[in-house]
């Protein structure tokens, strides 16, 4: 009957206003929820029948309810998280780094070199005096600590980041897990699978701070998570497991190892994650801190291999010639863990080879003592210090020549560091002596002239390539057959201090680099979620107005039911 | 756009952020007086910082190496000027013993004089400063002259050597000098064989030239005798081969003369003096003498030389085989020659037709006057002979006393151009370093502004006016 439809139109008005008044309060409720999107009722209105044209329209139904989203902006968001992540998991260690370099916090490896060197120069004030040596070497210690300082606070920094990653990479795998349970309650739930989609987005949101990831929407409404330039993570209900195993042959660094879906055995991903904030973590421990530690390891091994080399050229008080300075521990090992000052010297100040000379017994020709006010040996070690290239000229022990051997010039580096060694063919005092010359380009396939060997005089001809020459004291001792002369050529493309400052520069930059593309990756966020906020986020405003709206439309059903009825109630009395 | 409260929230909560972080910023930089706290601040100002704090230090430490070398400067400039002031002293001695007729007394005063002379001059050479001593080259740690308990002579055994320390970037300067160029070798030292039976004390004369290098001179005895009357022969290879003047040996007068004919000890520039006591030399006994070549003037030779000068000034007996007056012939024979001249003179021959000759006590008194005449002429020139070498003696030290006065220059020069280097390189590190005062400070206000205007409408925009506030 006609009137019955009216009715009917005007509870499903109802129905449909009440549903909707649902969603506005679902909205409101949740208007300060994490990650929620707000959702939208679709109401539509069912057709007349074509069968029965004075039937009219039948009311409104409620089509769908929707969730608010936009693919587009939460890619978007994914993205900006991901590259803000990069930056931000590595601020903590960066500042730690720039502590470990700084001058001003803890005596830094500047500190350090300027000691040793201003100590050896006091040193060459007062050489023979045994308080003057004692004090240079207690203060040789320091330059020691601080290269197994700095060392051991880079080891602990990569510690650390692994402890960290470890961290981070169990978030992955309980996320990944979370997607994968999540992906099956979605598709089981059906229409009502709003919210799951809501704590879905959620948990992919955070795993794209962490790691680089891509979503692939399947039809079935459950998705596929990639993890870029590695693999699927998350596919349907299933997921991955990613870990940490240290590395027996690398100092027992973490490498990030994933084991795929259906896959028997995990493989080394660590190359390839260099996004988020593992790929942060794990460019700063492997590129930055790897290389700042290969950088003091080299500085160490250089440091040690010129002070011996100069050392070596000079005469202890005991008229020997120097033993070496430094040695390491663990010779395997990394050279600025390992350094230490010789224990032999350590002990005993004799041994430091300050002077250049030794004294001879008259009649017997030994030597019996070094020259102890000379302090000639003692200045060239300090000269190292503003050196780049060096050549050390000396002696080696046991040798019978013990005069002083002079080297003018400067080495203008034409063939790097090769040593060149000169070696007596036939013996003599400096005046006599000839040379056999190994290492020297210039006397390549003519090394000891024809079996005669070079004499002084010719073996500065030779050397004039490098810049050098060679002057061997007259003192009464002259060379044996065999006896060598080695000259040490150093080339280093800086002085140490200048080595130390641009590590320095290097790490300020690094970090200054970091802490502004942290800043600018934090506004472009900024940006990203203000625009998602703005696409999905509640506004208070805006539910209220449809509250108003909704009710007004329930309150005009209602009075459509009552006017029906009332019209009944005319047509009921009309009859009976 | 749709604005939502969340967006309202979060863009203020943000801002709010930025400012206290920049207003933190600004506070750490106008606590510390430092614009570059970090690294990461300014990395270049860094590195910049870093090499100038390297180059400060090492100033620091060039400065008290100059100190050191001032001071040793200083104590060696200081002891040259007494040095100086004992060889005039001497020289005065020898200019007023030079014109003292007979008197025996005051010249033997003047002896004594120039013995504490001597002392004087020996502990100058051995000046030190704290532990180093400053004239023996390297040797820096023992004294450089040393004084034989017997013959009292003073050698040399420092080096030639000189220590330095670094005074600026690859500048060295000296701190010692060598004695022997100061004060010469001491290096001419004779010594008895053992078992000699003469026992008297053999001394070297003269300035060794140098000729033969670092020598032994062996002088042996051939005949038994006295000093002056056994023969002797020479070795200068250590006893290998000799030279025994073709068999017949050499007197000591031979071996000090060069009239007739150059003595092989006088060739080299030396002449030996065997002191005559009771006893006398068997064959084979010998006297070596340890010759070194020295740079100058041999300074306490020389006092020691002058000393025994005017202790035998009025001692006939005392001349010897030696030629003091440097006229060729030994001293001995040259009064017998003045003596001999007397007699000849009075003898008649046909070369010499003399009527009235001296005879007798009259010839014995002229013989004598003429015998004391000479003498007293070889002491003043042997006299005149050490003056002259007094004053090459006085003008070595003089020569050394300016170079030292030319290191303390070149020292303080370097003091105040490491002064200079030093103040620059505060300033150059100040302005890479040193937070703009003015600027921070108004930047500081600027941030403050900022956050009170962002605190106040903070709370009106989040309290905001909605329809809440309208819907009954």
């Amino acid at each position: 009957m006609g009137l019955n439809y009216a009715l009917l139109n005007g509870a499903s008005g109802m129905r449909a206003t009440q549903t909707a008044i649902n969603t506005v309060s679902h909205n409101l409720a949740n208007s300060e929820t994490e990650g929620y999107s707000r959702q939208r009722v679709f109401m539509s209105s069912q057709p007349g029948s074509a069968s029965d044209p004075s039937r009219g329209g039948r009311g409104a139904t409620i089509e769908k309810v929707t969730r608010v989203s936009d693919r587009f902006v939460s890619e978007q968001v994914r993205r900006d998280r991901n590259l803000l992540g990069f930056f931000t998991s590595r601020e903590q260690a960066l500042q730690s780094l720039e502590s470990v370099y700084s001058e001003d916090i803890a005596p830094s490896i500047n500190t350090g070199f300027d000691s040793f060197f201003n100590n050896l120069r006091d040193l060459t004030r007062d050489p023979a005096n045994r308080g003057a040596r004692a004090q240079f070497l207690s203060g040789a210690q320091g330059i020691v600590d601080v290269f197994r300082n700095v060392h051991e606070d880079l080891r602990r920094l990569q510690i650390g980041i692994d402890q960290d990653l470890a961290g981070r990479l169990g978030e992955v795998n309980d996320l990944a897990a979370r997607i994968a349970q999540l992906n099956t309650e979605v598709v089981a739930a059906g229409g009502a699978s709003l919210d799951f989609e809501d704590k879905r987005d959620r948990a992919i949101r955070r795993l794209s701070e962490l790691v680089p990831v891509s979503v692939v929407e399947q039809g079935t409404g459950s998705v596929h998570v990639q993890l870029d330039g590695v693999g699927t993570i998350v596919q349907d209900g299933l997921s991955a497991e990613i870990k940490t195993l240290p590395d027996p042959a690398n100092r027992r660094v973490a490498r990030v190892v994933l084991t795929g879906i259906g896959a028997a055995e995990a493989r080394d991903v660590t190359d390839k994650i260099t996004r988020g904030e593992v790929g942060g973590l794990l460019a700063l421990r492997d590129q930055t801190i790897g290389a700042l530690l290969t950088d003091i390891n080299a500085l160490a091994q250089e440091f040690s291999d010129a002070l011996n080399a100069q050392h070596a050229a000079g005469f202890d008080l005991n008229g020997d010639r120097g033993q070496a300075l430094f040695t390491f521990k663990d010779p395997a090992g990394d050279p600025a863990a390992n350094i230490q000052v010789s224990a032999a010297v350590a002990a005993n100040t004799d041994l430091l080879a300050i002077s250049s000379s030794a004294l001879r017994d008259p009649v017997t020709g030994a030597v019996t003592a070094g020259v102890p006010g000379d302090a000639l040996n003692g200045i060239a070690m300090t000269d190292l210090q503003y050196m780049t290239r060096t050549a050390i000229a000396g002696v080696q022990a046991g040798s019978t020549y013990t005069g002083r051997v002079q080297v003018g010039g400067s080495y203008n580096a034409s063939i790097g560091s090769t040593p060149v060694t000169l070696t007596a063919v036939s013996g003599g005092a400096p005046g006599a002596v000839t040379f056999r010359v190994d290492g020297l380009p210039a006397a390549a396939g003519v090394e000891d002239n024809g079996g005669v060997g070079y004499s002084v005089a010719q073996v500065n001809t030779l050397l004039s390539s490098l810049g050098v020459n060679l002057n061997l004291d007259v003192n009464g001792s002259s060379f044996t057959a065999g006896d060598r002369v080695n000259l040490d050529l150093v080339t280093r493309p800086s002085t140490f201090n200048r080595k130390v400052a641009e590590t320095l520069q290097f790490v300020g930059q690094t970090a200054k680099f970091n802490y502004e593309q942290a800043d600018i990756h934090v506004n472009r966020l900024q940006q990203s979620e203000k625009l998602m906020e703005s696409v999905v986020g509640v506004s208070i405003d805006e539910e209220l107005l449809d509250l108003t709206r909704f009710e007004k439309q329930f309150a005009a059903n209602g009075k459509v039911i009552q006017t029906v009825n009332e019209l009944m109630d005319s047509i009921l009395q009309l009859v009976g | 756009m749709r604005i939502t409260d969340k967006i309202r929230y979060n863009a203020t909560r943000g801002d709010l952020t930025r400012l206290h972080n920049r207003s933190m910023k600004l506070y750490k930089e106008l606590s510390s007086g430092k614009r570059v706290n970090r690294p990461s601040d300014d990395p270049f100002s860094a590195l910049q910082s870093s090499s100038l704090t390297t180059h400060q230090r090492q100033l620091e430490q060039f400065s008290r190496n100059l100190d050191t070398a001032r001071i040793q400067l200083y104590a060696a400039d200081n002891a040259l000027n007494q040095a100086v002031g004992v060889i005039t002293e001497a020289r005065t001695t020898t200019l007023s013993a030079v014109s003292v007729v007979g008197d025996k007394d005051s010249r033997r005063v003047m002896a004594d004089t120039v013995g504490q002379l001597k002392e004087q001059m020996f502990n100058l050479a051995n000046s030190r400063v704290g532990d180093t001593f400053i004239f023996g080259g390297f040797q820096s740690t023992q004294r450089p002259y040393t004084r034989d308990a017997v013959t009292g002579v003073v050698s040399y055994r420092g080096d030639d050597g000189a220590m330095k320390v670094e005074v600026g970037e690859g500048t060295l300067q000296e701190t010692t000098l060598k004695g022997s160029v100061v004060f010469g070798g001491g290096s001419s030292v004779a010594t008895r064989s053992a078992a000699s039976t003469y026992t008297g004390l053999p001394t070297v004369v003269g300035q060794y030239d140098g000729s033969l290098g670092n020598v032994r001179v062996k002088v042996e005895a051939m005949t038994a005798g006295a000093p002056n009357a056994a023969s002797f022969r020479v070795s200068f290879d250590g006893g290998l081969t000799f030279d025994d003047n073709g068999g017949a040996g050499y007197s000591l007068e031979q071996l000090n003369e060069s009239t007739p004919a150059v003595g092989p000890l006088r060739a080299l520039g030396v002449q030996l003096r065997l002191a005559e006591n009771e006893t006398s030399f068997s064959p084979g006994d010998s006297v070596e003498l340890l010759l070194t070549t020295g740079a100058g003037e041999d300074v306490f030779s020389l006092l020691d030389e002058l000393e025994l000068a005017l202790r035998e000034a009025d001692d006939i007996a005392k001349v010897g085989a030696v030629d003091y007056d440097g006229n060729g012939i030994a001293d001995a024979q040259d009064l017998q020659d003045a003596m001999q001249a007397v007699i000849s003179a009075n003898t008649p021959s046909a070369a010499n037709p003399i009527q009235n000759p001296l005879v007798g006590a009259e010839l014995d008194f002229f013989v004598r006057q003429a015998r004391d005449k000479r003498f007293e002429q070889l002491v003043d020139s042997r006299l005149q002979r050490l003056l002259g070498r007094l004053d090459k003696a006085l003008s070595q030290v003089s020569d050394q006393q300016s170079v030292v006065g030319l290191g303390l220059n070149k020292v303080e020069s370097a003091e105040s151009a490491n002064l200079f280097l030093q103040e620059q390189v505060i300033t150059t590190k100040a302005r890479f370093e040193d937070s703009d005062f003015t600027e921070a400070v108004s930047e500081m206000n600027l941030v403050e502004t900022a956050l009170q205007a962002a605190t106040s409408t903070t709370s009106r925009v989040l309290q905001g006016i909605s329809l809440l506030d309208y819907l009954r």
